[in-house]
């Protein structure tokens, strides 16, 4: 990662800035913002050898993280990026996982592999995507929120009804592993993804980092110019010759082929695409409560959204509710008085409280960025 | 003045507005206004606020679109024509819905068991053709075996009714095609005209006949409408997406044919008179997005970073660089645009339309808001946008600035222009001096 | 598929509109004033379904005889309005008011999570399952006979949403306070300059909203006579594909939507099938938009400059 962050020009600064600590902290802030992919991905990279939990069920959990971060940062494009608010992520998430299994599944006569399978469902959720947006992306931003929630309930009854297709309410199963049947180096790589959890883990590490990168690279080209010139001001950019329809519908795409990807791997990694209602409204609303949370346009701060709110429905929301069993307050069961049935409520409140006072997010994109160097410019 | 080294080029002017009138439902903001802007020049319309100039410059700029008149740039109206291209993206638009429509209409989920799932349950091997003959085969309705709890089936094509159960596939292959000849029979029957389908897949009786299933005349008559009421269902589910997608892209078109962004194209940019830049974006950035056409290569070629693309993205920085210079802002590249003094912020907007490599720039009252130093530099940097060959329309209130740098000058009051001519002229205007400097002495 | 039947299915299209008409209303006057498209509106029904059902276990309406049936029904609109308008007005103030001047996502998010929070209440109010409703009105056909069915229940849904709507338009065409709301719709800045309290014009608007939301929540109780926590989510889905189609922002659209809306789910559950009711709804949404982006009876917006 040797690009400059967005924003950030480094030749062009004004000569003769005063030293302090300012600068140094400005350096620490531009050394994070540019190796802190580094940093993690050495650290997550290494976990697996280290922690031997991560070869049991906490390893599962951990790939759904990383399939989930990669959903959010779709979602990122088309909300962060080009301020579009999209409320149907899930379904594209669903029909990714869902063509997986169609072209994979012992029951259906195609079972390709996993590779040709992947690139399939990621171009069909694109496909899905221009065909929804085509029509759509023309009217008014506000009137896409509405589109993508109702093609989100209508895509979810449409997986539920099409049972010859999609199998109904019993999903489709057994979605082979990544590998079934190949051998490399002696080692059966199907078997050895289905027996050791790491597999799906390095291989949801090295997609979701390949994701990083090319969000990184997209944000600093001409499309990335686009998309944020449009969220920015839509009128004054197609002043200037963009075509407000096109880069609109190429958010949308990337991000539906983005969400396509995470729900192949989903598919891949649970060996099933679980039922319909996997792919409804409340995960839709969860991803975004994650981008927003997290700080729109934010690479960072969407995957620190996502880990945070998984984080508190898997994690916090059962160690505090068997906290509140142990303590004993709650000895009628009421739901009142359990963590998890406030898990509506928090969610709520924290999109309000974050709208309200930071709107930007825990993570800003580029407006620390900004900000930190217009201080070191006027200082 | 300073001679004007572009004055009075031969030719039709560069931008030619012929009787443009702009309604807002009974308001008539723009009436009748010709204008001429030649090539090279600054031209500048001046009038009392509310007196429609925004408007016109929304109307050239693509925003608005005229409700009389035309607007032609370089001799050509700025639209996008019906191309061939526009042609066919409507049909296969069109044929996309259409398909989509027909899948609907002929219960794509039955489709997909009639085609995918029975080949795997009479254990053919699945191959194109395999899948082909299936699919003739649910749109000829033909009678089908499949597998329920180890019984085979003879079933109609969409599985919808049950007509026989065999313990043995070859006795239940027997059945169907005795069955099917049954059904074949009464679609070709007095009244009907049998096609080639239907010949073709009429079996021979079977000299040992199997022992057939007592079917019911209303079964077998639905069994034999079966082949019509699909293939209609399909042809009109396909018709009917056909015509709405394109009518649909057809609609889409006509709405989007004069969009800023075609004008911008075609070489025309504008400034905003209440500024309107990307403000979280740097400096740099905001001219860039001008530039963003020359840059080369689609999606993948920004993921991969390939030469050609990094090349087009290095040259336009090198040029959105220039750009800033020339409005005096280089050193402001790195900044957020939206922490610029306004001042600045106008001249950034200017680099900006600049960048679009635009032959006419529309500047809407570039000088509000700015101090008398300001305005003299500014001043300045039109005078050195008109020397670049930039044509130069021009939106303002300070007089002295219009005064000293225009061409020509038009006079609009209340959506109609009332004078045109030299800024000398217009000084001494009757018309004008009643209708706007008048009210000022 | 007789005539009969046809005209059965049209009759319940029609009161199935008229009720979502009124939820639409809500979302089109709020969004024509401040532009926000008022995600928590469908979950503030709920919570007026939630309270009209306590109220009728607290009033015993359900043992009661005609007249008080009539009378506590009449009560019951007013109080779950009051209540409803009143909620509307408080998250108002507390939420949407202070992002008035940030970026339109910013509201749109927060209305979200408004949502979010009143259906955690809802949670606590009814339990996580459906409830009954109780039937207060009898089924029987006023028409008498084994014909055409219309019953109380769809003779309430017109008694109460027509004059609802008439009042509507009235308050909106003649009085001061809807010539104040019609000045702040096409320009908030301009009507504070001639001194309207532009603050309050809003408030008004989500009080009203919010008390046709209370009235359809009672409605929507005696007439579908099941509630959940979850029935906002749909119903304000259905509501607001029928404020778009009918063009956001006009209140006659919004009745004309919330009627096509109705009568397509009615014949489309009739003739096609109920599972694709919600796909047919989406798909004539789409084309419309197409076609009309301003809706059915919208105007065409013009974007300043």
């Amino acid at each position: 990662m040797s690009q400059p962050v967005p924003g950030f020009v480094p030749s062009t600064a004004p000569p003769g800035r005063p030293e302090g600590q300012r600068k140094l902290l400005a350096r620490c802030w531009k050394f994070l913002a540019q190796r802190w992919e580094w940093s993690a991905l050495t650290i997550l990279a290494v976990a697996p050898l280290v922690v031997p939990a991560l070869g049991g069920a906490l390893g599962g959990q951990v790939t759904t993280l990383f399939i989930y971060c990669i959903l959010a940062l779709g979602l990122n494009v088309m909300v962060g990026y080009t301020g579009l608010v999209h409320l149907g992520i899930a379904a594209f998430f669903g029909i990714g996982a869902y063509v997986m299994a169609i072209l994979t599944v012992p029951m259906f006569p195609f079972q390709i592999g996993f590779l040709a399978a992947a690139v399939i469902s990621v171009l069909v959720t694109a496909g899905v995507g221009l065909a929804l947006g085509a029509p759509t992306l023309r009217l008014r931003g506000d009137y896409l929120a509405i589109v993508t929630l109702g093609f989100g309930e209508v895509a979810k009854v449409t997986l539920r009804n099409l049972e010859q297709i999609t199998g109904g309410m019993k999903g489709l199963n057994p979605v082979p592993p990544p590998g079934a049947g190949v051998t490399v180096g002696g080692i059966n790589l199907g078997q050895a993804f289905a027996i050791d959890p790491r597999w799906f883990y390095y291989l949801t590490l090295l997609l979701l980092a390949g994701v990083v990168v090319a969000m990184r690279r997209l944000e600093d080209s001409r499309l990335g110019r686009a998309w944020m010139a449009v969220r920015e001001d839509e009128l004054a950019a197609s002043a200037m010759g963009i075509s407000a329809t096109r880069v609109k519908l190429s958010a949308f795409a990337m991000s539906s082929a983005v969400a396509g990807l995470a729900g192949c791997l989903y598919a891949a990694s649970l060996s099933t695409t679980a039922d319909p209602n996997a792919y409804d409204f409340n995960r839709s609303i969860m991803v975004l409560c994650a981008v927003i949370l997290g700080g729109l346009g934010s690479i960072p701060g969407t995957l620190l959204g996502v880990a945070l709110l998984v984080g508190f429905d898997t994690v916090l929301a059962p160690w505090a509710d068997s906290w509140i069993q142990q303590m004993n307050i709650n000895p009628t069961g009421s739901s009142l008085l359990s963590f998890s049935g406030w898990r509506l409520a928090i969610f709520g409140l924290a999109l309000v409280l974050v709208m309200r006072y930071r709107p930007e997010g825990l993570v800003p994109s580029r407006r620390i960025a900004a900000e930190l160097h217009s201080a070191e410019g006027q200082a | 003045m300073k001679p004007n080294p572009f004055a009075g080029a031969a030719g039709s002017p560069l931008l030619d507005v012929d009787r443009v009138t702009v309604r807002f439902g009974g308001l008539v903001a723009v009436s009748e206004l010709d204008l001429d802007v030649p090539q090279g020049s600054i031209v500048s319309v001046i009038g009392p606020n509310g007196a429609g100039k925004t408007t016109a410059f929304n109307c050239i700029s693509g925003i608005y679109p005229p409700s009389a008149g035309s607007v032609r740039f370089k001799g050509r109206r700025l639209e996008r024509s019906f191309s061939a291209a526009t042609f066919a993206r409507a049909m296969g638009v069109g044929l996309l819905t259409g398909l989509l429509f027909a899948a609907a209409a002929v219960d794509v989920d039955r489709l997909w068991m009639a085609v995918v799932k029975r080949g795997m349950i009479t254990g053919e091997p699945f191959t194109a053709a395999g899948a082909m003959d299936r699919l003739r085969g649910y749109f000829r309705a033909e009678l089908a075996i499949d597998q329920m709890a180890g019984k085979w089936r003879v079933v109609s094509a969409d599985g919808a009714e049950v007509l026989a159960i065999k313990r043995d596939l070859t006795e239940a292959r027997r059945v169907r095609d005795a069955l099917q000849a049954a059904v074949t029979a009464r679609r070709i029957g007095p009244g009907t005209v049998p096609d080639s389908t239907d010949l073709a897949t009429t079996p021979e009786p079977a000299a040992s006949a199997p022992e057939l299933p007592k079917l019911k005349e209303e079964l077998l008559d639905r069994l034999a409408a079966g082949k019509r009421n699909v293939r209609w269902r399909g042809w009109a589910g396909l018709l009917a997406g056909w015509l709405l997608g394109t009518a649909g892209t057809i609609a889409v078109w006509q709405r989007g044919r004069r969009s800023p962004h075609v004008v911008a194209r075609a070489g025309i940019s504008r400034t905003f008179q209440n500024v309107r830049l990307f403000h979280n974006m740097s400096v740099l950035e905001n001219v860039l997005v001008g530039l963003d056409r020359t840059i080369p290569g689609g999606v993948l070629a920004m993921l991969l970073r390939t030469p050609a693309n990094r090349r087009g993205e290095d040259v336009a920085r090198g040029r959105a660089l220039e750009e800033l210079e020339f409005v005096g802002l280089t050193g402001d590249a790195g900044r957020i645009a939206g922490q610029l003094p306004y001042g600045d912020q106008r001249r950034l907007e200017i680099a900006r339309a600049l960048a679009t490599g635009a032959e006419l720039l529309l500047l809407d009252e570039p000088a509000a808001g700015m101090n008398p130093s300001e305005t003299v530099q500014l001043t300045g940097l039109i005078e050195r946008i008109r020397n670049r060959g930039v044509t130069v329309l021009l939106i303002e209130h300070h007089m002295n600035v219009v005064m000293r740098i225009s061409d020509r000058v038009a006079v609009l009051d209340h959506g109609i222009k009332i004078a045109e001519g030299t800024p000398a002229e217009i000084k001494r205007d009757e018309k004008v001096i009643e209708a706007y400097l008048g009210s000022e002495g | 598929m007789s005539v009969q039947f046809f005209l059965q299915q049209c009759l319940i299209g029609l009161t199935n509109g008229a009720l979502i008409a009124l939820v639409a209303l809500g979302y089109t006057m709020v969004y024509g004033i401040i532009g926000l498209i008022n995600f928590a509106h469908g979950d503030l029904i709920m919570l007026g379904a939630c309270l009209a059902l306590t109220l009728v276990g607290a009033l015993g309406l359900a043992a009661a005889g005609p007249a008080a049936t009539w009378m506590g029904i009449i009560l019951l609109v007013v109080l779950c309005g009051l209540f409803c308008g009143g909620l509307n007005v408080a998250v108002d103030r507390l939420v949407y008011k202070p992002l008035r001047t940030a970026p339109k996502l910013a509201p749109l998010v927060s209305a979200i999570g408004v949502s979010f929070i009143f259906m955690n209440v809802g949670l606590f109010w009814l339990g996580p399952s459906d409830r009954s409703f109780p039937e207060l009105l009898p089924s029987t056909n006023l028409l008498g006979g084994e014909g055409l069915q219309v019953t109380w229940k769809d003779l309430l849904v017109l008694l109460v949403v027509a004059p609802l709507m008439v009042g509507l338009t009235l308050l909106v065409r003649t009085t001061r306070l809807g010539r104040a709301m019609r000045a702040v719709c096409q320009d908030p800045t301009a009507a504070a300059l001639v001194g309207i309290d532009v603050d309050r014009v809003i408030a008004a608007t989500f009080f009203i909203g919010g008390f046709l939301g209370g009235a359809a929540s009672v409605i929507y109780g005696l007439y579908i006579n099941t509630i959940g926590f979850q029935m906002g989510f749909q119903n304000g889905l259905y509501a607001f594909t029928a404020a778009v189609l009918g063009g956001i922002g006009s209140i006659p659209g919004a009745v004309l939507g919330g009627v096509v809306i109705g009568l397509v789910r009615a014949l489309s559950s009739a003739y096609v099938s109920e599972r694709w009711t919600g796909g047919i709804v989406f798909a004539i949404l789409i084309v419309i938009l197409v076609f009309r982006p301003e809706g059915l009876l919208g105007k065409r917006v013009k974007e300043k400059v």
